[in-house]
């Protein structure tokens, strides 16, 4: 009955579960192995590198991944570039060709076969719109030579605009909120946030799937103001955190950590009297999100993606939790 | 007196000094940009004079085939010493180079067969730099061997590289940065406390504050103790912790600030516990540094008011046992402390003597290196007179011993020039008191140490004084004074470019005078104008003495227009200033040159039954009061049409001055006055009021 309710062209071709890969080496232990395996990952979307501006003032590739480990056999690597939307301000005329090269020679040096389509996340606006939807035109065109496809992340609020001109889009469904209600809705996914855009996801003009997050966040605050993500701290700590609540920590005694916000190697001060706020979307809201959004635009969870594959985030849910959101 | 004019020379400078961290045992300037510096220090007297840093970096864009035409410094001092060992060492270094990256940040990404290659040219370099036999540059192959092995994330080949081979070499810069790389090595092994105490032995700021990011406060300390009582990690971390203490003081714990001191907060009770903690250190005696203990006490003490424990301690410390820079940590301490609460005794300034030439001493300030040698030990030098001794000698009322002090940190550039300002802000009276001061026999050792440093020769002095007593008004004064300065002191100031082509015989108001400061040079003037204005208007008061009716009323106009010019307002302040701002106002010890002159030309325009006169002196006074008070325009710039529209602002002193200049003149048509009729001031006036 649901398959007689779609449209052609609404969903991804070839769907299989998959997950994100976001880090600055690719290497996979034995938690990410049993993850790929027990759910049949059949794609990695592995973030190749990012696009910055240099300190001259020129596009440059910046954290580009190491290849410390090979690719599980029988898994579809779809290389993914993240490009700072500020980028985009800047002239990006000779960007798509350096981009595909680049990552044809990174497949090319490290035995990556198979791979048959780019990805690009950008958190675009209005104000880089165009430019952005240039260089996607220019990528299809370069990749098309090669037998490649393209997609691109979409975020909520780019629901609204218009389609970016690639062959699907991946539906965000993690960073919904604000990281300074954080105390009122879950910033990493809230049901109250998605609602308003829900009206945007059947008309949606390009076909769709959707990315759901396994990840927590540490949220320092002072008072109530917030300061930043603190990065898998350890706050079982007890010389330096006291458990004040089921989701909330005090800092007992000053420290610093390493700045994840920060683009440099700074450093976050926590000093005794902040407090740690950790906030994680519950499996059930994330289903009940699924169950939504295959309401609205059936064939939307055709293929699943889980942020990310990574053994610290993977234990916050259970095996029968990621079943149901992997579940089309 | 003097603290009212510190207070305003404070103000004018503007100078804002950060508080430097007294407490360091732990060199904390002496690691940033590690292995740049230590690259640095040894090619720099290789090369010599011509060395710059950037030569380091080029190296790696170098290409070994081609020396004879590398224009880098290093290559070309190798070439030109025919340093074959040196060129050889620097070929496999260059090759090093080119082959360590992993091609991040570049477009061009390697292909498989160049990720080989660099694969096999980095086990190249390292199998030749093993195969060194020479002694000369034994370290820096070592060294190359290492890299290698990084580069390769061979952590446990440069575990077994140093401990069997590295290790044992002779020790220089090149050794410490191996030893670096094997800290490295430890810490992606799992070593991390042992990587830790190399960091902290090292210095490595960077490694040890990410080392122990986590231990940043009493706890961490109290956990590395317990683990070994000798740990050197512990000297980053007290040092970190005294450090901290006073950035949660100074900055009264704003997290902002904080962040970004890269300071982590210490509250009451923690300091409480930390003097508690150090106690029990020094009494369990398992400390071979109980003078960093001690001092850390005596400092934290002295931060938060304890003075005589802070005293007792600091004391104690210096004569503890410890490394040099823990005895003279605690020593720099006390010389701070000691200012506290002093008394201006004999035993005071002995105790200052001692400590400043040996302040002077560890921070390598002598006459060849003004400079300093020791960051740490120059900042101590500051935060040492210029917050705590010019206060403390100020408020004894010793106010020329404050001068001098603050005279005596000109012989350092990094230090902000104070005492010039002082000196600008004194009368002549309390110049001469200064001057007579540091050229008598001193009251105190102290006093001769700090004015053996000072020196106003004969000649500034002199000129210095004329200029001050013209200021005031006293020419007479002012002459005996600048007779005796040469025409070559005044043609070496930058006020020598205005005296040679500003002349105060022209009356301001009628002609400006307006020269760029941006081609200002040093010129040859030909004559004192200083000299020759106080002589005219000696001569002019004279003839003033003698003069009645229409006469003097030509003559006080006369005056009038010299007063103005010798104003900081008039084109030629040079006659009274060393330089010009638009910020400069009229000062407590000058004579009011400004006012003079506007209440002389109301007193002629008042006497006078000449309407041209009058005139003029109406010109005059509605010309001061815009240059004192501002104009009666708003003035708009279009960028667009790039024209200005000016609109009139109707109240105010320059609109009623004008208005009485405009209708003055209406009523005196038969007056000849071009001055009045090119004047652009008037013609916008008038067009605007129609």
């Amino acid at each position: 009955m649901i398959a007689s309710c779609r449209r052609m062209g609404e969903t991804v071709a070839e769907p299989k579960p998959a997950v994100y890969y976001w880090r600055t080496s690719f290497t996979l232990d034995s938690v990410e192995h049993t993850f790929l395996e027990r759910h049949n990952v059949g794609k990695i979307y592995l973030r190749y590198f990012d696009v910055v501006i240099g300190d001259n003032g020129k596009l440059r590739p910046n954290a580009t991944i190491s290849f410390d480990d090979p690719i599980p056999a029988g898994i579809e690597v779809i290389p993914t570039i993240f490009i700072v939307n500020n980028c985009l301000e800047h002239s990006i005329d000779s960007l798509a060709p350096l981009l595909v090269q680049r990552v044809l020679q990174m497949n090319e040096t490290h035995d990556i076969a198979g791979v048959r389509e780019l990805q690009i996340d950008c958190d675009w606006t209005a104000k880089t719109q165009a430019a952005y939807f240039q260089l996607l035109q220019q990528l299809k065109q370069q990749l098309q030579q090669h037998g490649m496809k393209l997609s691109a992340t979409i975020r909520l609020h780019q629901l609204a605009m218009e389609a970016p001109p690639v062959d699907y889009g991946v539906l965000m469904m993690y960073n919904t909120g604000e990281l300074k209600n954080s105390k009122q809705r879950n910033p990493i996914l809230d049901k109250r946030d998605v609602e308003p855009y829900m009206k945007y996801v059947a008309g949606y003009q390009l076909p769709l799937c959707a990315a759901y997050p396994n990840f927590g966040w540490q949220l320092l605050y002072t008072g109530d103001k917030f300061r930043d993500i603190l990065y898998s701290e350890d706050l079982s700590d007890s010389t330096l955190y006291r458990k004040v609540a089921n989701d909330k920590y005090l800092i007992i005694s000053s420290i610093d950590l390493p700045n994840y916000l920060s683009s440099n190697s700074s450093y976050t001060y926590l000093n005794a009297g902040d407090s740690v706020l950790v906030v994680k979307p519950e499996a059930n809201s994330i289903v009940e999100i699924h169950d939504a959004l295959s309401r609205e635009r059936p064939g939307i969870n055709d293929q699943v993606i889980i942020y990310s594959l990574n053994n610290s985030s993977i234990n916050n849910y259970s095996p029968q939790d990621y079943e149901k959101i992997y579940r089309p | 007196m003097l603290a009212i004019a510190t207070m305003q020379a404070w103000a004018c400078g503007g100078w804002v000094r950060p508080n430097y961290y007294m407490f360091s045992v732990f060199n904390r300037e002496q690691m940033e940009n590690t292995y740049q510096q230590e690259a640095n220090d040894f090619w720099a007297p290789y090369v010599g004079e011509d060395f710059y840093g950037y030569m380091v970096e080029g190296l790696a864009n170098e290409d070994p085939l081609k020396f004879n035409e590398s224009t880098n410094g290093i290559i070309m001092a190798a070439l030109k010493k025919k340093d074959t060992e040196m060129i050889a060492y620097l070929k496999l270094l260059i090759k090093y180079l080119k082959n360590n990256g992993a091609g991040d940040t570049e477009w061009n990404y390697p292909t498989k067969a160049e990720l080989a290659s660099r694969k096999t040219a980095i086990a190249q370099v390292k199998r030749q730099a093993l195969a060194y036999k020479g002694s000369r540059l034994k370290n820096q192959y070592a060294l190359l061997v290492m890299r290698c092995n990084m580069t390769e994330k061979a952590h446990q080949a440069n575990i077994r590289y140093w401990t069997n081979t590295a290790s044992r070499l002779k020790a220089n810069t090149y050794k410490n940065w191996m030893k670096d790389i094997y800290a490295g090595a430890l810490y992606n092994t799992g070593q991390k406390k042992k990587a830790s105490e190399i960091y902290a032995e090292l210095g490595d700021m960077t490694s040890i504050k990410y080392c122990m990011r986590k231990k940043r406060n009493l706890k961490g300390i109290q956990e590395e103790y317990a683990q070994d009582p000798n740990s050197p990690t512990l000297t980053f971390l007290v040092q970190d912790f005294v450090n901290n203490t006073q950035e949660t003081l100074d900055n009264n714990s704003d997290p902002e600030i904080m962040q970004n001191v890269e300071a982590t907060g210490i509250y009451q009770n923690e300091i409480d516990s930390f003097l508690q903690f150090a106690g029990q250190v020094l009494k369990e005696g398992k400390t071979k540094s109980p003078s960093m203990w001690e001092a850390a006490r005596g400092f934290v003490n002295y931060m938060t008011g304890h003075q005589d424990d802070a005293i007792k301690q600091l004391t104690n410390a210096k004569n503890l046992a410890g490394t040099k820079r823990m005895k003279d940590n605690a020593r720099a301490c006390l010389m701070l402390a000691s200012i506290k609460d002093a008394e201006p005794t004999d035993e005071f300034f002995n105790h200052l003597l001692r400590e400043y030439k040996w302040l002077d001493q560890v921070a390598g300030i002598t006459p060849d290196t003004p400079e300093g040698t020791d960051p740490h030990y120059v900042d101590v030098w500051e935060r040492v007179t210029f917050d705590n001794l010019v206060p403390q000698l100020l408020a004894w009322g010793k106010t020329n011993t404050a001068t001098a002090v603050l005279g005596m940190a000109t012989q350092h550039p990094h230090f902000s020039d104070e005492y010039s300002s002082i000196l600008e802000h004194h009368s002549s009276s309390q110049y001469e008191e200064f001057y007579n001061y540091i050229n008598t026999v001193p009251n105190s050792e102290f006093e001769k140490y700090v004015i053996s440093k000072l020196s106003i020769d004969n000649n500034n002095f002199n000129d210095i004084m004329g200029t001050k007593l013209l200021r005031e008004g006293e020419f007479q004064a002012a002459i005996n004074y600048l007779e005796k300065v040469p025409l070559s002191l005044i043609s070496e100031q930058s006020i020598s470019y205005y005296m040679a082509r500003k002349d105060y015989n022209v009356e301001p108001w009628m002609k400006r005078q307006f020269l760029s400061p941006w081609k200002s040079e040093e010129t040859q003037v030909k004559s004192n104008a200083k000299l020759q204005y106080c002589r005219d208007m000696l001569a002019l008061d004279k003839q003033l003495a003698s003069a009645s009716g229409e006469q003097l009323n030509e003559l006080l106009y006369k005056k009038a227009a010299l007063l103005y010019q010798a104003s900081f307002k008039g084109d030629c302040w040079y006659l009274t200033h060393y330089g010009q701002s638009v910020n400069d106002e009229q000062q407590k010890n000058e004579y009011d040159f400004v006012n003079t002159a506007r209440q002389l030309l109301r007193q002629v325009e008042k006497n006078t039954t000449s309407s041209d006169l009058a005139l003029k002196c109406k010109f005059a006074l509605t010309f001061i009061t815009g240059e004192t008070a501002g104009y009666c325009f708003n003035e708009d710039y279009d960028w667009n049409t790039q024209k200005t529209t000016y609109t009139l602002i109707p109240e105010g002193p320059h609109y009623r001055s004008m208005s009485q200049l405009v209708d003055y003149r209406n009523k005196h048509s038969e007056v000849t006055a071009p001055y009045y009729s090119k004047c652009d001031i008037v013609k916008r006036f008038i067009a605007l009021n129609k």
